[in-house]
Parts: C-alpha cells; sequence; structure tokens
C-alpha cells in the first residue's frame, strides 16, 4: 500500500470542524447532565441523613426523661445538683455518633440491605437476571432485565441475544429513551480480554408483549464462531414473570 | 503523545480534539458514509465522556484502544440495527466521502470493497499506525492471525486493485 496514498486518505478524511465543535458542545452538556445527577444522588442521601437524624432527634426527646433521671426517677445532677442534659451526665459519655449507610428503603433491621434486587440466577460469570420476578405492571423497568456483565477475562468479541416470543429493547435511564431492538439485540459494549481494557456491562429488557413464556437465548461469538450459549426460560405465574435457567 | 489527566472528566475537549480525526476515519472506514460515521463519532465521544465520569485509564495507550474499540463496536451496532438495515438499502447509500486524486479514490474504494475482518486489520495498521500486538488487543485476536488478515487482506486489495502494489513495513 502506497504510504504517500495512505496520508493524503488520512489527511482528506479528517473530522469536520463544525463536527468536533458540535460533539465538544453535546460533550458539555453531557457533563454537566451527569454532574447534575450525582448531585441529586448526593441531595438523596442528603434526604435519608436529614431524615434520620430527626429520627434521633425524637429518640432524644422521648428518651430525655430517662437519661436525665436514675432508675429510681430521680434527676439525675452534677456534684452541685443540676440536672445532666444527654451527653454531659457524669460517666463521661461523650454523645451520640450516628452513621447513617445509604441504604434501600427496605433495609432491614439487622443492618443487611434486604434489596429486591436478589439475583436470581447467574449464567456462568457473564448474564444475570437482577430482578426476582417481573410484571407489567411495574413502572421501574420497561422489561424483565438481563444484564450481560463483561468481566476482564471475557473471551468474547460479540454477544447476542436472541428473544423467541416477546421482545427486546434497551432503555438509557439518563434520558428515559428506549429502543426496541426486536427479536434480536448485538450487546457492543464488549471489551477486550485485556486487563487494561475496563469491564463493562449492558442490560438488555424483555417485554412479554402477548407472551405469557419465552426462551431467550444468550450466545457468544469469538472470531465469528459460536464459542458459548445459555438459554432463560421464562414462565408467567399469578401475573409475574420469572426466568429461570434451561 | 504527552500524557494527560488519566481521570479525563474535566479534559474531554481535548481528547475529541486528540482523537477526533481517528475516531471518524475508523467510523467512515467500517461504515462507508460520511454523514453516518459522523453520528457514530458523536456517539463515541458521548460515551467517553460518561465513561471517563466514573473510570480512570491506565494510559494513554488504555484511552486510545477504548477510543478504537467502543468506535468499532459503535459502529457494528449501526450497521446491525434493525431500524438502519430495514430503512436504508445499501445501493442506495450514498457514500459522502470524495478525495481529490483517482489514486485515493481507487484505493479507498478497493478498501471498502474488501471484507470487514480484513478491512479493519489493514485500516488499523496503515491508517492508525498500530501495531499486529495492539491491533490484536483490540480485535481479541492473536498478533499471529492479525498478521494472517493482514497478509490475505493485502493479497485481496492487490487482486482488487489489479496489479497495484501493496508494500508492507
Amino acid at each position: 500500500m502506497n504510504r504517500k496514498t495512505v496520508e493524503e486518505i488520512k489527511e482528506q478524511l479528517r473530522a469536520p470542524d463544525a463536527l468536533v465543535k458540535r460533539t465538544k458542545y453535546l460533550a458539555a452538556a453531557q457533563r454537566e447532565r451527569t454532574g447534575g445527577r450525582t448531585d441529586a444522588r448526593v441531595r438523596h442521601i442528603g434526604r435519608r441523613v436529614a431524615l434520620a437524624g430527626m429520627c434521633a432527634a425524637l429518640a432524644m426527646v422521648l428518651a430525655m426523661p430517662y437519661l436525665t433521671h436514675s432508675n429510681d426517677g430521680r434527676p439525675i445532677t452534677n456534684g452541685s445538683g443540676q440536672v445532666v442534659q444527654g451527653s454531659e451526665n457524669p460517666d463521661g459519655f461523650a454523645g451520640f455518633e450516628l452513621t447513617v449507610l445509604a441504604a434501600p428503603a427496605s433495609a432491614g433491621t439487622d443492618g443487611k440491605v434486604q434489596t429486591n434486587e436478589a439475583r436470581l440466577s447467574k449464567l456462568g460469570p457473564t448474564v444475570e437476571i437482577p430482578l426476582a420476578d417481573y410484571s407489567q405492571l411495574m413502572s421501574s423497568v420497561p422489561g424483565l432485565p438481563i444484564t450481560i456483565e463483561l468481566m476482564d477475562e471475557t473471551q468474547a468479541d460479540e454477544i447476542r441475544v436472541r428473544a423467541e416470543s416477546g421482545s427486546l429493547m434497551t432503555w438509557d435511564i439518563e434520558s428515559g429513551t428506549i429502543d426496541q431492538a426486536g427479536g434480536e439485540y448485538v450487546v457492543h459494549e464488549v471489551w477486550t480480554n485485556d486487563p487494561k481494557l475496563a469491564a463493562g456491562s449492558e442490560t438488555v429488557y424483555w417485554g412479554p408483549g402477548d407472551a405469557e413464556e419465552a426462551v431467550i437465548v444468550v450466545t457468544a461469538y469469538q472470531d465469528e464462531k459460536e464459542v458459548g450459549s445459555q438459554k432463560i426460560r421464562i414462565h408467567k405465574e399469578n401475573g409475574k414473570y420469572y426466568g429461570s435457567l434451561v | 503523545m504527552e500524557t494527560q489527566s488519566l481521570r479525563t472528566d474535566d479534559c474531554a475537549e481535548e481528547i475529541i480534539e486528540t482523537y477526533a480525526d481517528m475516531v471518524y476515519r475508523i467510523a467512515v472506514s467500517r461504515v462507508g458514509s460520511a454523514t453516518d460515521a459522523e453520528d457514530i463519532f458523536q456517539e463515541v465521544f458521548l460515551r467517553y465522556v460518561r465513561y471517563a465520569c466514573r473510570h480512570a485509564f491506565e494510559s494513554e495507550e488504555h484511552r486510545r484502544a477504548w477510543l478504537i474499540r467502543v468506535t468499532l463496536n459503535c459502529s457494528k451496532t449501526f450497521w446491525s440495527s434493525a431500524w438502519r438495515s430495514k430503512t436504508v438499502p445499501l445501493e442506495e447509500r450514498d457514500c459522502g466521502v470524495q478525495f481529490a486524486g483517482n489514486e485515493q479514490s481507487e484505493l479507498f474504494e478497493s478498501l471498502q470493497a474488501l471484507p470487514e475482518k480484513y478491512r479493519t486489520v489493514l485500516h488499523l495498521f496503515y491508517f492508525e499506525d498500530l501495531t499486529t500486538e495492539e491491533i490484536g488487543k483490540v480485535l481479541h485476536l492473536k498478533p499471529t492471525a492479525v498478521r494472517m488478515r493482514l497478509t490475505r487482506g493485502r493479497e485481496r486489495l492487490r487482486e482488487a486493485m489489479k496489479g497495484g502494489c501493496c508494500n508492507e513495513s
């Protein structure tokens, strides 16, 4: 291949300035949106902390008679007879240190998070269904999510998700856009197995339509050859859809 | 290349400036249309911004490999998009890429006529100056497989150009 011709083609295939400028503008807007999302998350945690603080204050008010009175009902006093309030008690109690962890509202009292996203099943290291069940009445997701985790050791260069009934779609959470993929979806966030390149994950959603059950086939390809395949069977029971490995 | 901040959400504009031509060329090479390449170009850098907000790149090579991989993936998704394949028949697509000389046009069109697996390897090797090892990492191929594709791609290109010269180095 003639190097001079290659260089001439390269010169003529430069990204148009208007495109670069437009993309910079969009990137800046995207960054602001991403920052906005972070702020929202911080505000969300802040609201939880404030709520926890109010609960703690209420608990303090309710507990005040017990903190300022001894077991026999007499007020706790210091040497000069002053009533001790809360953290100023004579035993050196330094007050409350309240640590609030951001956890779903369904967090249990034992400190463990009782997540409703318990992983139903795993397909090897790469494919999982993050919801235990799915109902068309759910407004939080557009369909039954199927997440393809792409680990560093992922060897496949292409992963295809095929639904024999119902339809597949992707959902951009930030913009709320849903793209219908039909019966087949090609996972495009496939990274190299080079550990320097980060792993990623992608979620595709299955919408049942009128289907009562479906089989979803996830197939991995390397260099255009099939290197592995997994099937998920979805069935409907009492109005909810459940997935299981075939 | 000068190493920039590897936590890159703060210098997206510089990254776009630095890699604009590379991403655009790869996109044009894969989809064969300047208009479609522009869509892919934007998508790649918007993904970059989203990704760079949460991840750091280990090196400039890592960042470049990431951009190449995502450009290839976006191009592949673009072609496999059901909407695209149903709405724009291949024969009606306007390439939109024009060159000043016949030699460039002939080479570019011959490259475009090659099967994707040869075209990509040839493009990365000759136009983006990646080594066979680097191409192997990006395409998940062993260097020997890359070299094999290079050899076969050059043979096919030579046939397509009917006696044109294909020097490698």
